[in-house]
């Protein structure tokens, strides 16, 4: 092994990862080369100063800015972000919100279309009744004001997070 | 590979952002450090948050195995390559060190006796003798001596072979002492 070929295996040899063929070669040089001998006390050195060098932390908001960055990405719109944000099982609480809202537009819509047009609006009546039928069950054990309440809990998490 | 990044991975895939962010919580100062060191402080943030985004975009591609670490590394590393072929991106030497954070954590176990008698190299001489190291040897010397990643992680990030990653550490440190006993002389 000559002088060239050992200081590459210098900082294997300091961190103690050579194979066994390499560390005895090399073992084999330092005896006879007290240049490279001495060297390597250097690189024992250099690996401590190396490793003395800071790191850099992100900066602040990081993470923040690339979020909203990946949310544009993804075409969510702004005014809904925060609700992009919400981890799926608030999703569903959403779903549940909108079909309560369309259960209620819905039946008013029926209410009124009966009040204005009389036996012309059946057909109304009878989609509203099936709507009603069919969410009642989901949604009437939660009031409308706690599913608020909740959405403003989510709210406050996703921009914690 | 941490069980529980894969369940993060998973649900990011199919557009679960908070799971995502988790990630990049995780992760952040690690590819900012490589960032930090491989441009300078003008171009870091710029390519840190270039590199998340191409790991979002790219999730489809990855596998469990090297892991999310090495993955996000290689990306980091190849985004920063990218930023330096750019004719707008300015050499790292007489850049400004104003506004950086040093985060006062390191790779290796705590001081041991021959970290203490180096105290008085600070640290800020130490980074900016690695900044100016060439491109080569600095990336090996930022993944195995200040992120601590292996040389076997660190040939997989960085594309290159073992035998390499050997012969560029012992140069990069061996540069790293001279130009640090240089600068000591000059104060
Ligand atoms: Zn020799």
């Amino acid at each position: 092994m000559n002088c060239k070929r050992a200081g590459e295996l210098f900082a294997g040899h300091v961190d103690g990862v050579l194979g066994e063929s390499e560390k005895e070669a090399l073992k084999a040089h330092l005896d006879s080369c007290r240049s490279c001998a001495a060297a390597v006390e250097g690189q024992r050195h250099a690996s401590v100063l190396a490793r003395s060098a800071p790191r850099f932390a992100a900066p602040k908001g990081f993470s923040t800015r690339l979020m909203r960055e990946i949310r544009e990405l993804d075409g969510a719109p702004g005014l809904f972000g925060w609700l992009w944000a919400m981890p799926p099982h608030m999703k569903l609480l959403e779903a549940a919100a909108i079909a309560l809202v369309v259960f209620m537009g819905v039946h008013s819509v029926g209410f009124l279309s009966e009040r204005i047009s009389g036996g012309q609006s059946m057909a109304v009546n009878g989609e509203a009744s099936l709507v009603a039928s069919m969410s009642a069950e989901y949604l009437d054990p939660v009031p409308p004001e706690s599913l608020a309440d909740m959405y403003l809990t989510a709210g406050e998490n996703g921009n914690e997070n | 590979m941490l069980q529980d990044e894969l369940i993060l991975i998973e649900k990011a895939r199919q557009g679960d952002a908070p799971a995502f962010e988790e990630l990049v919580i995780a992760y952040q100062d690690k590819v900012f450090n490589i960032c930090r060191y491989m441009l300078g402080p003008d171009d870091a943030e710029d390519a840190a948050q270039d590199s998340f985004v191409k790991a979002y975009k790219n999730l489809d591609r990855f596998t469990p195995s090297p892991g999310f670490s090495a993955w996000i590394t290689r990306i980091a590393i190849n985004t920063c390559l990218d930023y330096k072929r750019k004719p707008s991106h300015l050499p790292l030497a007489g850049k400004s060190q104003d506004g950086d954070e040093y985060e006062h954590e390191h790779a290796s176990p705590g001081p041991g006796p021959e970290a203490m008698l180096l105290s008085k190299q600070s640290a800020e001489e130490v980074a900016l003798a690695v900044g100016r190291l060439s491109d080569k040897l600095r990336a090996v010397l930022v993944l195995c001596d200040i992120e601590g990643l292996s040389y076997t992680e660190a040939a997989d990030a960085l594309g290159i072979s073992m035998g390499t990653i050997k012969s560029r550490l012992s140069r990069a440190r061996e540069e790293l002492r001279r130009l640090l006993g240089h600068t000591r002389e000059h104060i």
